[in-house]
């Protein structure tokens, strides 16, 4: 089981939720939960920030791990074709499921859906979607990257 | 380390614009790491490729493959801090901004330029490959 490449989608649809969430609460509930927070971190914890810094920050903190994790999705992705020596369907999916889960609210709920589906998929029959698609187009796309003999 | 200081430049003006709601530093080191990554990639692929060891490393990737992932991963995040180092700090940052803005390449290279850049150097080690193969 490819833990790496579950852990990274795994964190993605994280990241992602908490982005939508964020997004669709309406900026009054966004100061009111920040004004919230705040007050818990001062009365709590004696942390002071102020409510508008926690509002801007949290947007910001989600967005730049949201870029991280589509970045790392990316080399592991990129990585998997070079180690494996050939382009395979699932190898093309996944570069395509980086690519969607970058695109903002679409890609996130696209990108969220496939993570739970390829984890049930795993649970019920033992195997990944994309080694179910390997098993339907037969081979390898291309066999042999390394060819040069 | 001009061609990633050139980068870095660039990455950053635009993201300086483009990213309001990100940091455009975290956004433009990022992208800078993965290059550098695809860099390092290159280097490895065409000395394998050229003394033809390529498969004893390609055989001991694929046994070891969690491993070799997380390697990626970890020189990835290394190459992050090691930018940061670079160009965290202000000074550094002004100083690097001060050397091409006025850049030539500024007027011809156009940021999406580096998406299909990338793709090529990625390829570029099978493409000297098959190039090897008909001499």
């Amino acid at each position: 089981m490819d833990y790496l490449g579950y852990g990274s989608s795994g964190i993605d649809l994280l990241v992602s939720g908490a982005q939508f969430t964020v997004g669709a609460i309406k900026n009054s509930g966004q100061h009111k939960a920040a004004y919230e927070t705040s007050k818990f971190l001062k009365n709590n914890l004696n942390i002071k920030v102020r409510p508008g810094d926690l509002r801007r920050g949290t947007k910001q903190f989600l967005g730049n791990a949201s870029k991280k994790v589509a970045v790392i999705g990316g080399v592991l992705a990129v990585g998997d074709v070079l180690i494996d020596g050939n382009i395979r369907a699932s190898h093309l999916l996944n570069m395509g499921m980086v690519v969607v889960t970058a695109i903002p609210v679409a890609g996130w709920i696209i990108g969220g859906a496939y993570f739970v589906g390829d984890l049930a998929t795993m649970g019920i029959t033992g195997k990944s979607i994309g080694d179910h698609l390997d098993s339907a187009v037969g081979g390898p796309l291309v066999d042999n990257i390394y060819d040069w003999d | 380390m001009k061609i990633f200081d050139y980068l870095f430049y660039r990455l950053y003006s635009f993201y300086s614009t483009k990213d309001k709601k990100g940091s455009p530093l975290f956004t433009s080191i990022l992208y800078l790491s993965f290059v550098q990554i695809i860099f390092i990639y290159l280097v490895i692929a065409i000395y394998f490729i050229t003394t033809k060891d390529y498969f004893n490393i390609l055989s001991w990737l694929r046994e070891n493959k969690g491993l070799s992932k997380a390697a990626l991963v970890i020189i990835l995040l290394l190459l992050e801090i090691f930018n940061y180092l670079r160009y965290g700090n202000r000074e550094k940052r002004d100083k690097v901004i001060s050397r091409y803005k006025s850049n030539k390449l500024n007027q011809s290279l156009r940021v999406w330029m580096l998406i299909p850049f990338v793709a090529f150097l990625i390829f570029l080690p099978f493409i000297l490959s098959r190039v090897i193969k008909l001499f």
